[in-house]
C-alpha cells in the first residue's frame, strides 16, 4: 500500500504538465461546488439572521387573498381585544397593523414610503431600537394624533446631521396632504437586498383615518412568550377568529410569520444551491472522464513497466492497486486544491455581495471523499485493463 | 530442481494449430549452468517462457523446485516468478526512472519484505555485481553492460531457486559480454542453478551443459568436458 502510493506519487510528479492538465478538471468542479455551497450556505446565515431581527416570534392574521368577506367578517379593534383575553397566557402583544403608501413629499423629490399603523406596542412588535425621541404612545393613539416615527436613513436623508424629532413632514395621499410631527428616529435595518424603501410608523387610528377604512382593521399581529410554538399558535389563532366570525372552514384567513417565510426562502434558496451545484458537478464528471482518458494513456505507455513488474512477481492486484492508486491521488490533489480555490472564490464572491460566505466541514469533508470516489470510478477501468495484461505480451512491447 | 514431461505446447486450434513444444523432456540438477540453444521459430523462447512460468504449458508437467507449476492460479506463478526465479532478459528491462538500488529492491516489493530489509539486501546483492559505488545512478548513467549486471542483481535479490537468463548478451559489446559470462560463472561456482537462452555459441561454451532445441524437440543434450574441468 505504502509502495504503490510511493510509485503513484512518482508517476505524478515525474509527469506534472500532464497530471496537473488532468486535475484541473477536477480542481474546477470541486471549486465551483463548494464556492456555490459556501455562498449559498452564507446567504443562508444571513437570512436567518434577518429574519430573526423582524422577529420569529411574531404573527399576523390576515384575511386571505381574494376572499369576499361581508364587513361582520372584519377585523376591528373589538377582535384585537378579543384574541389578547383569549390567548392572554401566550401572547405578550398585540397589535393592530394597517399598512397603506404615502408620498413623502419632501424640498427636492417627493419620494414613496410605506406608512404603518400601529400601537404604542409596535415597538416591540417590530423590534425596534430607538435613535432619538420616543415611539408613539397610546394617547395619541387615542387621539388620532398625526404623529409619526420615522427610520435614521429617512431622517438622514431629509435633515443631515440635524435634528429630525420635532420636525414635520408632509405626507399625499389621494389629493390630501398632511403634516405630521416626527416625534421620535428608530434604527432602519439593512436589509439583505440593500434596500427596504423607507417605513413611517403612525398611530393605527390616523392611519384608519386616511385611508378611510371605519374602523376595519386589515391585519392583527401578535407576539407570543418563548415557548409558545408560532406556527401552531397561528392555526388555533384563525380557528378562534372563525369561531367569533361563524365562518368555519372557509378559509377566509391567514397567518403570515417571518418563521413561515423564512422556511420558504429557505427550501427555495437550498433548491437553487442544489440545482447550480449539480450544474457544477458535471464538470466534476468531466474532469472524471479526463482523468480515465489520461490514465488509460498511462497504462498504455507503461505496458512494458507492467510486463516486467509482473516478471518480477507483481500479483494482478498490486498491478491494479498501483495504477488506481494513482489516479486517486492526483483527483485528491485535484480535489484539496479545488477545496482551497473554492474556498477562496466563496469568500470574494462573499465580499462582493458584502456577506459572509460560509465553508463547512461537511462540505469539505463531502468534496474530499467525493474526489476520492470519481478517482476509484474512473480510475479501476484504466488499472484493471494494465492488471489483466499478459507478461509475456507486455514484455515483448516496445 | 527442475523437471519437466512430455511438455506440449500449443498456439491457435484447429487449422492454423502450431505445436512451439512437442512432447519435451528435460531434467536440470541442482547447481547446474546450462545453454538452451537453437534457431530462431525453434521453440526455445517457448519453452524459456514456460520455464519462467510466463506461460503454461498444454499438455505435460513442470516442477520446478518441489512445485507443480501447472497446476497454480495466476496469483501462485507470480509467487513463484516472484520467490523461485530471477530473470534477466536481452534489453535489461530495468525501469528507467528508478535508480539501480530501486530497481533491485522491486521483487523484494512484491514479496512484501520490509524497507530496511530490502534495501540491506539490494545493496548487498549490487556489491555482488560490483555495482556498490552506484546504486544512486539511473539506468540512462550506466554502460550496458553495467544494466545487465544491475540486472543480475536484481535476478538474485530474492534468492530464486534458478536464474533464468534470455539472449543475456545479446545487446552487449564483447568486454560486457565477457564481464557478464564471467559473473555467471562465478554464481555457478557458488552453486546457483543457472539456465541460458542463447544463440551465440561463445556464451554456450561457457556452460557446463548445452541443450539444444529444433522443431519444438531436444535435438542435442551434451556436456562441455572443458567447462566441467575448470
Amino acid at each position: 500500500m505504502m509502495e504503490s502510493f510511493r510509485i503513484a506519487m512518482h508517476a505524478i510528479a515525474s509527469n506534472k504538465m500532464r497530471s496537473l492538465l488532468t486535475m484541473l478538471g477536477i480542481i474546477i468542479g470541486i471549486a465551483s461546488v463548494v464556492a456555490i455551497v459556501s455562498i449559498g450556505a452564507g446567504t443562508q446565515n444571513e437570512l436567518e439572521e434577518t429574519f430573526a431581527e423582524m422577529g420569529t416570534d411574531s404573527i399576523s392574521l390576515q384575511t386571505a387573498r381574494g376572499a369576499d368577506l361581508s364587513p361582520s367578517e372584519e377585523f376591528t379593534m373589538t377582535d384585537v381585544e378579543a384574541i389578547a383575553n383569549r390567548f392572554e397566557e401566550e401572547v405578550r402583544y398585540v397589535v393592530p397593523s394597517i399598512s397603506g403608501q404615502a408620498t413623502l413629499q419632501a424640498d427636492i423629490d417627493d419620494t414613496g414610503v410605506s406608512v404603518s399603523g400601529t400601537t404604542a406596542d409596535g415597538v416591540e412588535i417590530n423590534n425596534l431600537e430607538m435613535v432619538s425621541g420616543r415611539f408613539l404612545m397610546d394617547h395619541e393613539v387615542d387621539e388620532y394624533r398625526n404623529s409619526v416615527v420615522i427610520g435614521d436613513d429617512l431622517a438622514e436623508a431629509l435633515f443631515g446631521d440635524g435634528q429630525a424629532v420635532g420636525e414635520t413632514i408632509h405626507l399625499k395621499r389621494g389629493n390630501t396632504t398632511s403634516g405630521y410631527l416626527i416625534v421620535g428616529v428608530y434604527e432602519a435595518e439593512e436589509s439583505i437586498m440593500g434596500f427596504s424603501g423607507y417605513t413611517i410608523y403612525a398611530p393605527y387610528t390616523t392611519v384608519d383615518k386616511v385611508m378611510n377604512l371605519n374602523g376595519e382593521i386589515p391585519s392583527i399581529t401578535v407576539k407570543v412568550g418563548q415557548d409558545v410554538d408560532v406556527e401552531d399558535f397561528g392555526n388555533r389563532m384563525v380557528a378562534f377568529m372563525e369561531a367569533r366570525k361563524g365562518n368555519a372552514g372557509e378559509s377566509k384567513y391567514q397567518t403570515f410569520s417571518a418563521e413561515a417565510i423564512m422556511e420558504t426562502a429557505s427550501e427555495m434558496l437550498g433548491l437553487l444551491t442544489t440545482v447550480i451545484s449539480a450544474i457544477a458537478a458535471i464538470s466534476l464528471l468531466v474532469g472524471g472522464i479526463g482523468v480515465m482518458n489520461i490514465m488509460l494513456v498511462s497504462v498504455t505507455e507503461r505496458i512494458r513497466e507492467i510486463g516486467i513488474r509482473k516478471a518480477l512477481g507483481a500479483k494482478r492486484s498490486a498491478i491494479l492497486q498501483q495504477f488506481l492508486i494513482e489516479a486517486v491521488v492526483i483527483t485528491l490533489i485535484g480535489g484539496v486544491i479545488g477545496i482551497i480555490l473554492g474556498a477562496v472564490m466563496g469568500n470574494a464572491a462573499g465580499n462582493m455581495l458584502d456577506m459572509k460566505a460560509s465553508i463547512s466541514m461537511d462540505a469539505v469533508l463531502i468534496a474530499t471523499g467525493f474526489s476520492m470516489l470519481i478517482g476509484i470510478f474512473f480510475g479501476l477501468y484504466p488499472a484493471n485493463r494494465a492488471a489483466k495484461l499478459d507478461p509475456i505480451e507486455a514484455l515483448r512491447h516496445e | 530442481m527442475l523437471t519437466i514431461q512430455s511438455l506440449v505446447k500449443d498456439y491457435g486450434e484447429g487449422d492454423i494449430l502450431v505445436r512451439a513444444l512437442d512432447h519435451v523432456d528435460l531434467n536440470i540438477n541442482e547447481g547446474e549452468m546450462v545453454a538452451i540453444i537453437g534457431p530462431s521459430g525453434s521453440g526455445k523462447s517457448t519453452l524459456m517462457n514456460i520455464l519462467g512460468c510466463l506461460d503454461q504449458a498444454t499438455q505435460g508437467s513442470y516442477v520446478l523446485d518441489g512445485v507443480t507449476v501447472g497446476a497454480l492460479s495466476e496469483n501462485e506463478l507470480s509467487e513463484v516468478r516472484n520467490k523461485k526465479i530471477g530473470f534477466i532478459f536481452q534489453s535489461f528491462n530495468l525501469l528507467p526512472k528508478l535508480t539501480a538500488l530501486q530497481n533491485v529492491e522491486l521483487p523484494m516489493i512484491y514479496a512484501e519484505a520490509g524497507r530496511k530489509e530490502r534495501k540491506d539486501s539490494a545493496l548487498k546483492a549490487l556489491e555482488k555485481v560490483g555495482l556498490g559505488d552506484r546504486s544512486h545512478h539511473r539506468p540512462n548513467q550506466l554502460s550496458g553492460g553495467q544494466k545487465q549486471r544491475v540486472a543480475v542483481a536484481r535476478a538474485l535479490v530474492n534468492t530464486p531457486a534458478i536464474l533464468l537468463a534470455d539472449e543475456p548478451t545479446g545487446n552487449l559489446d564483447s568486454k560486457s559480454t565477457e564481464d557478464i559470462l564471467r559473473l555467471f560463472q562465478e554464481l555457478h561456482r557458488e552453486g546457483k542453478t543457472i539456465l541460458i537462452v542463447t544463440h551465440e555459441t561463445e556464451v554456450a561454451d561457457h556452460c557446463q551443459r548445452v541443450i539444444e532445441i529444433r522443431d519444438g524437440k531436444i535435438a542435442k543434450d551434451y556436456y562441455n568436458k572443458e567447462v566441467i574441468q575448470k
